[in-house]
């Protein structure tokens, strides 16, 4: 995390750089060259003042017949103004008159034409050229420069700005991100602490079910064995006492049973496999039915459902949400039970009846052990299996939730990994 | 800047005065020189020569520029001590107005002891001799120029033409002006020097004709000098071409002189009937 952030800024910074060594590039480049243009025009200006100023000399000397002064004028001119490479004077007759040439240095000639007049007489024609190499030598080695200059720059403001950051934004984050690290550390060490406990506690209710079970069963059969024993002695009212020792001793039976299964859930390990759930539901319900042949319920199952998952554990699962319906559409007469396959838009398998339901604002009770929603009398269980359905979800790193309405019926949701 | 040159030069001309005072005074021998170049220049031409001819003779040479070219020929025909060096026109008129003049010898040039002028039109121009000239634009270089004005003057009056028949005519200064104004279009035609003709005939000059040979410039010697000390001087003079510092001497008068040679009154005979000719239609006086 300290890395990624650490790298992060370096990007950042490397980002801004790169776009402000491209800006003072185009800014750099783009001045020179106006600054250039500048210069040129300058020049070319400088060099047409130059060309009218020996128009005029030369079209004198031309005027009183001074040839040889024409002559002479063409290399002095030249030593002054380096730049000149080129002055033809020509006779209105096209008889060279005098001329210097010289090979230009560069490739960026400017060059000039004029026709001399006086008096409406055509006296000479004037042709120059001029070497501007050293203007375009002298901008090519400034723009070199400003682009060094300007990545130097830019690199020394990066750097600036690296350490900048570094004391002002880098350093505060680095320390919050140690602390929150101390922090989860310290969460992690009381998660580990906690589940260490939560492992104790449960093997310690665990030990105490698995305890209490041979004495429990030991009260129901010795109230039984007692209840046969002594059946002709007995009051009807000492029987109903004895009868309701037997019936309670069954009932804490069974909630121990449901205690040691709902543990066995979360201590036993999972071996996960490819899952043919339709096929188990069918298990399922085929089980029910032969517990109880009188009941007419309309149970339809989806075929070929699959996911994945440890096969006694989602069997449980079925089990109990399908015993639930079973159990919740007894008093209806057309009563219906449906499993299948949802897109939401993850897949999501669901298990529906049309039983009696509940009122959704007790549905966050739902899940928690030894919660009923309807008296005992009406509806037998222990409250248990709802609470081992989410665990069993929740270890296969699914999601389990409830739709229902009161006297309409249920709808189970979970999910569990796809195969 | 200018006016240092100025002051230089006058300092120069002071102290050139100076020395031929002194010179004189001291019956020193002189190189009398016309003024044909500053005086400065002609002192640095002929300081050679007078060294030279010191050594040689045994007796010291002071150079002495006229003032002008009347000067130099009354200077040279009044018989100053010591020698002149004269242009053909300068000798013919000294002895013409002072008599005749020992002559020492004349100058050859690239080993000719004459020199010509030409005539001259662009290579495409329809003039091929002097007559196709009337009408015409001519250039002349300096009015007492022997070979770009007076001697083309007497060749056109020879043929027949004034300058009245020509459609203009200008004197240029010079002989290179006359040259490129010819070929530059703004004259048909100009006199010149053979040198100048030849430097730019591959411009596209052409001669039409050739002027008459001259006798070249020479050395006179005054009448106040002895037959001896004149022998002793021309051998001198004559010889000058055959030492390393003779050569040098004559070289610096003029790079192309090679030597001085002997010459008689009549090699100017016909310069003297060209000045003459010039003389009669009122071209000089």
């Amino acid at each position: 995390m300290n890395q990624t952030v650490v790298t992060n800024n370096k990007l950042a910074l490397i980002s801004f750089s790169s776009v402000m060594v491209l800006f003072l590039v185009i800014v750099d480049v783009f001045m020179v060259i106006e600054e250039r243009e500048f210069i040129l025009q300058s020049e070319k200006r400088h060099a047409e003042e130059d060309m009218d100023m020996m128009g005029k000399l030369l079209s004198e000397a031309m005027i009183r017949n001074d040839y040889v002064a024409v002559e002479q004028y063409i290399p002095q001119w030249s030593k002054v103004r380096p730049e000149v490479v080129s002055i033809r004077v020509i006779a209105p007759n096209g008889f060279v008159v005098a001329e210097h040439q010289e090979k230009p240095a560069s490739r960026y000639v400017y060059e000039l034409s004029r026709s001399v007049v006086y008096l409406d007489k055509l006296v000479l024609y004037l042709e120059m050229q001029w070497d501007f190499g050293e203007i375009h030598a002298f901008f090519q080695t400034r723009i070199v420069k400003l682009l060094s200059l300007s990545g130097i720059a830019v690199a020394l403001l990066g750097w600036l700005l690296w350490q900048v950051l570094k004391k002002t934004a880098i350093g505060p984050l680095q320390r919050e991100i140690s602390e929150r690290k101390k922090v989860e550390n310290m969460l992690e060490e009381h998660s580990k602490k906690l589940a260490i406990h939560v492992q104790e506690l449960e093997s310690y209710s665990y030990s105490i079910a698995h305890d209490l079970r041979a004495p429990v069963r030991s009260i129901t059969s010795f109230s039984q064995i007692l209840g046969h024993d002594l059946s002709e002695k007995l009051e009807p009212e000492e029987k109903d006492v004895l009868h309701r020792i037997t019936a309670a001793g069954k009932y804490m039976a069974e909630l121990i049973d449901d205690i040691l299964a709902l543990s066995r859930i979360t201590r036993d390990t999972m071996t996960i496999e490819p899952l043919a759930l339709s096929e188990m539901a069918e298990k399922s319900i085929a089980c029910l039915r032969e517990l109880n042949p009188e009941r007419n319920c309309d149970v339809v199952i989806q075929p070929n459902l699959r996911a994945k998952g440890d096969v006694k554990l989602v069997q449980r699962l079925l089990d109990n949400l399908l015993e639930n319906a079973w159990k919740f559409t007894a008093t209806e007469q057309n009563a219906r039970i449906e499993f299948g396959m949802a897109l939401n838009p993850k897949p999501v398998f669901y298990v529906r009846d049309n039983g009696v339901g509940f009122d959704m604002q007790f549905a966050h009770k739902l899940f928690q052990p030894f919660q009923r929603l309807h008296p005992q009398d009406g509806f037998e269980g222990t409250g248990v299996g709802l609470a081992t359905v989410k665990r069993i979800v929740l270890r296969h790193g699914g999601e389990v939730w409830v739709e229902s309405e009161l006297n309409k019926g249920t709808t189970f949701y979970f999910t569990l990994p796809m195969a | 800047m200018k006016s240092v040159v100025m002051q230089s030069g006058l300092l120069m001309v002071l102290c050139l005065s100076m020395a031929a005072s002194t010179a004189a005074e001291k019956n020193d021998l002189t190189i009398c020189v016309h003024p044909y170049s500053s005086s400065s220049v002609l002192y640095r031409a002929f300081s050679p020569l007078a060294k030279y001819l010191s050594e040689k003779i045994g007796q010291p040479f002071s150079v002495h520029i006229a003032a002008d070219y009347q000067a130099h020929i009354k200077t040279v025909g009044t018989d100053k001590r010591g020698i002149g060096y004269m242009g053909p026109a300068s000798y013919v008129k000294l002895v013409s107005d002072y008599g005749p003049k020992r002559i020492l010898g004349r100058q050859a040039i690239k080993g000719k002891p004459s020199f010509q002028g030409k005539i001259i039109a662009r290579k495409d121009s329809s003039i091929n001799n002097l007559a196709d000239l009337a009408g015409k634009r001519f250039a002349f270089g300096d009015p007492n120029s022997t070979m770009s004005h007076l001697v083309p003057r007497y060749m056109l009056i020879e043929a027949g033409l004034g300058v009245e028949d020509l459609a203009d005519y200008k004197f240029l200064g010079n002989h290179v002006n006359v040259a490129l104004g010819v070929l530059s279009g703004d004259f048909d035609a100009g006199a010149v020097k053979e040198a100048v003709f030849y430097k730019y005939e591959q411009r596209g000059l052409k001669a039409i004709a050739t002027t008459p040979a001259l006798s070249e410039h020479l050395f006179v010697v005054s009448d106040k000098l002895s037959d001896e000390l004149t022998n002793q001087i021309r051998d001198a003079l004559l010889h000058a071409h055959e030492s390393e510092q003779g050569l040098r001497a004559l070289h610096a008068i003029k790079p192309s002189i090679s030597a001085f040679v002997p010459a008689v009154d009549s090699d100017y005979d016909n310069l003297r009937s060209i000045l003459s000719t010039l003389r009669r239609h009122g071209v000089i006086q």
